[in-house]
């Protein structure tokens, strides 16, 4: 009997959590890419993200199959990015709530699939010189800042950081032609 | 439509963002063109989608279980698998890796799956089933947030609050007390009052003065928005950075002090070896290197660099919450301040003294003694740099000239008497003939008022304990140093000889007899090594039993 329960239990949570793995993987980089734009802060986007998917993960089966999942998580998401600033008070980077709402309205109107833009940050990747691409390996590199790159490769932290605004902006507008090519 | 002027300070901006240099006035300008332009917010947007992506790439690339190895490395070795291969072999690995999830086979009928998820209600589940069901969903969980997420990592400690004193800090999440860990990444703290000693992981102390508000960024990066802040970053620590929001200051192996204001204004005084002070936070910056005793401001508005007198006391280096004592990088003790009841580094004006009978602190000038005999080797509790005093007597055998036992066996028969208490001031004075008369050197190198003056009216003995100043501040004593005479005024100048005495641990290093009014002012200079830790000053009468204004003229411990 005992076992019977287990077999059931594993059954209903791996069934479950393939449901929610195939959800939230069309979602994730939209998502974590919608609380940096309210939070532009990593480390507080780190926490908020994890303790939405707990919540998401939580309250999954308060989600009705074949709604906006998308919706439902930036929802809750949301939720997470007001406690988060609640608790935090002094946080620095905090928007205002009018310009929130101008920035959730700008992403509630982006046409392109993140595929697309991810597609297409590929592709203006391999446009990029050798060496800026390795800029950007060793920057995002967890724990990376300016100066322990600029010791790396032996850089000074002025010339990185020059480099490192020219790439973004680079990656940007290729992004933006790569998009309007292809739509 | 933005003009390209504009599209450029919004790229500055967001740059900033990115790399965490944004100072609050370019967080509040951003906000406020978010809020009113829909060009600026989409183009915002954008950007950070950017950001997000690229992180996703990194995040792509840790979760191959490399993090910072091979499989970096074998993208700098070969850039052509940047964007395709690799990205999504780690991706693949990342799946692989992750734990096993037992999934119902695909023509599994879904009633069973329905029957299940009724069960899943079902409130009659025993305690196994709960711990199975917790650690299904735990290890569902860390599949989910950690094989996407852990490049992203929780904030790290890195540094821990080794000392404060008096500090009241506001809006501290937790114990703000000594011990307390400190991480990377975390909100800014503010100290309100007092002082802090924080010691990072990699070595480097970093001492606090409020009111400061800073944050520990990274394992050897500190932002400090306002106040004063010195660091003391050993050979190993290299590279130590302080940031405000107008410049940075990146250690070289120094000892340095970077004073912040709220209005901008940086001023960097590099007390030992040399930094790089980078001024400005855009793509318009000032590097320049700067040395030992040199200090540079930077100004908040313009962002300026100007030199400005280094200022090697402005900072506090050391701080001892066991003695409530504090150092400010002081080269000299003055003997004279320790014994009127002060830290030592002052030279202001005091009157006070020590009775020799009972080791009291008294106000020196208002003790008019017609003459009494001593009390042995007296303790003095309320000093705790003076071990005692003593009224020294040959006659009466070796005298005792430490709390440990050491005794000297070479002062002259006195008859052990004494007049006035132990002084020290800039105007020493004795009464005499019910009069107050100031004593002082006759030399004109050692005019009363530029000098600090201890008078020993004979006879007098006075143990410092040299243990007590290594103790409280982190110095080594390298000499001891004085001026010593009689003063040109003593009743009985034409006729006195004192005996002057230094010792160290009960042994003589200076005995100078029959000093006289006309022999002036006479210079001793003693070296002294870290096992020395008693230093005796005294002076006995001379052979007619009368004056005897013995002065030690800026007696001074120098410091390393």
């Amino acid at each position: 009997m005992a076992d019977e329960k287990k077999d059931n239990t594993e059954m209903y949570y791996g069934e479950r959590g393939e449901r929610f793995m195939k959800l939230y993987m069309t979602i994730q980089r939209r998502l974590y890419g919608y609380a940096i734009s309210l939070i532009p802060d990593a480390g507080a986007v780190d926490d908020i993200v994890q303790e939405a998917v707990t919540v998401m993960w939580k309250q999954f089966d308060e989600f009705e199959p074949g709604t906006d999942f998308l919706a439902w998580a930036f929802c809750i998401t949301r939720n997470q990015i007001f406690k988060y600033i609640k608790q935090r008070q002094k946080h620095k980077r905090r928007f205002c709530p009018e310009a929130m709402q101008a920035i959730e309205e700008v992403i509630d109107h982006i046409p392109q699939k993140p595929d697309d833009r991810f597609d297409a940050l590929r592709k203006c990747l391999t446009r990029l010189s050798e060496k800026d691409r390795q800029l950007l390996v060793l920057r995002y590199e967890v724990g990376a800042t300016l100066k322990t790159v600029s010791q790396r490769i032996e850089q000074s932290v002025n010339t990185l950081y020059s480099r490192l605004y020219k790439i973004r902006i680079t990656l940007l507008n290729c992004i933006e032609r790569t998009l309007q090519d292809n739509s | 439509m933005l003009t390209p002027r504009q599209k450029q300070e919004l790229y500055i901006l967001l740059n900033a963002l990115c790399e965490d240099t944004i100072t609050d006035e370019e967080f509040a300008r951003l906000n406020d063109w978010v809020k009113s332009n829909p060009e600026v917010c989409r183009l915002y947007v954008k950007f950070t989608a950017v950001w997000s992506d690229l992180q996703f790439f990194q995040a792509s690339l840790y979760s191959s279980g490399q993090p910072g190895g091979d499989s970096i490395q074998k993208i700098l070795s070969n850039p052509d698998c940047f964007t395709d291969s690799a990205i999504w072999k780690a991706l693949a690995d990342a799946e692989n890796k992750a734990p096993a999830v037992k999934v119902l086979p695909a023509d599994e009928p879904k009633v069973l799956i329905e029957k299940v998820q009724r069960q899943k209600i079902d409130r009659h589940i025993t305690k196994s089933t709960i711990l199975s069901l917790v650690a299904a969903a735990a290890a569902v969980l860390l599949f989910f947030v950690f094989s996407r997420y852990a490049p992203i990592p929780t904030y790290p400690e890195v540094a821990t609050i080794t000392d404060s004193i008096a500090t009241t800090w506001s809006d501290a999440a937790g114990s703000m007390e000594k011990g307390q860990r400190l991480r990377a990444g975390e909100g800014p703290l503010r100290l309100a009052e007092g002082l802090a000693k924080l010691q990072f992981d990699n070595n480097t102390q970093v001492v606090i003065e409020a009111p400061a508000e800073f944050q520990i960024l990274t394992e050897d990066t500190i932002k400090l928005r306002y106040g004063k802040l010195c660091a003391t970053v050993p050979q190993e620590a290299i590279g130590f950075t302080v940031n405000t929001q107008t410049a940075r200051v990146i250690d070289l192996g120094t000892v340095f002090g970077v004073q912040a204001d709220i209005s901008g204004d940086t001023s960097l005084h590099v007390l030992q070896g040399k930094t790089t002070l980078i001024a400005g936070n855009k793509l318009n910056k000032t590097s320049v290197q700067v040395d030992k005793n040199s200090a540079k401001k930077v100004a908040g508005d313009t962002q300026a660099v100007q030199d400005i007198p280094c200022n090697d006391r402005l900072f506090v280096r050391h701080i001892n919450s066991a003695y409530g004592t504090t150092w400010r990088g002081q080269s000299r003790i003055y003997l004279t301040d320790i014994i009127s009841g002060g830290t030592g580094f002052e030279t202001v004006e005091r009157t006070d003294g020590i009775d020799l009978k009972t080791g009291r602190m008294v106000i020196s000038n208002s003790e008019i003694i017609g003459g009494d005999r001593g009390n042995g080797y007296v303790a003095v509790p309320g000093n705790p740099f003076v071990d005692g005093v003593f009224v020294p007597d040959g006659g009466e055998g070796p005298v005792q000239v430490s709390s440990a036992g050491h005794t000297f066996a070479e002062f002259g028969d006195t008859g052990g008497m004494y007049y006035i208490p132990i002084g020290a001031s800039r105007r020493i004075q004795v009464n005499y003939q019910n009069t107050l008369v100031q004593a002082e050197l006759s030399l004109k190198e050692y005019p009363s008022v530029n000098s600090c003056t201890m008078c020993l009216h004979a006879n007098a003995g006075i143990t410092f304990d040299l243990q007590k100043i290594r103790d409280r501040y982190p110095v080594r004593i390298r000499q001891f140093s004085t001026a010593y005479g009689i003063s040109w005024n003593d009743s009985a100048r034409t006729s006195i000889a004192s005996d002057f005495f230094v010792l160290v641990d009960g042994q003589p290093r200076m005995v100078s007899k029959n000093v006289s009014e006309g022999d002036g002012g006479r210079t001793v200079v003693i070296p002294l090594d870290d096992t020395d830790r008693f230093l005796t000053l005294a002076c006995t009468e001379g052979g007619e039993n009368a004056g005897d204004w013995a002065l030690f003229v800026n007696p001074i411990l120098d410091l390393e």
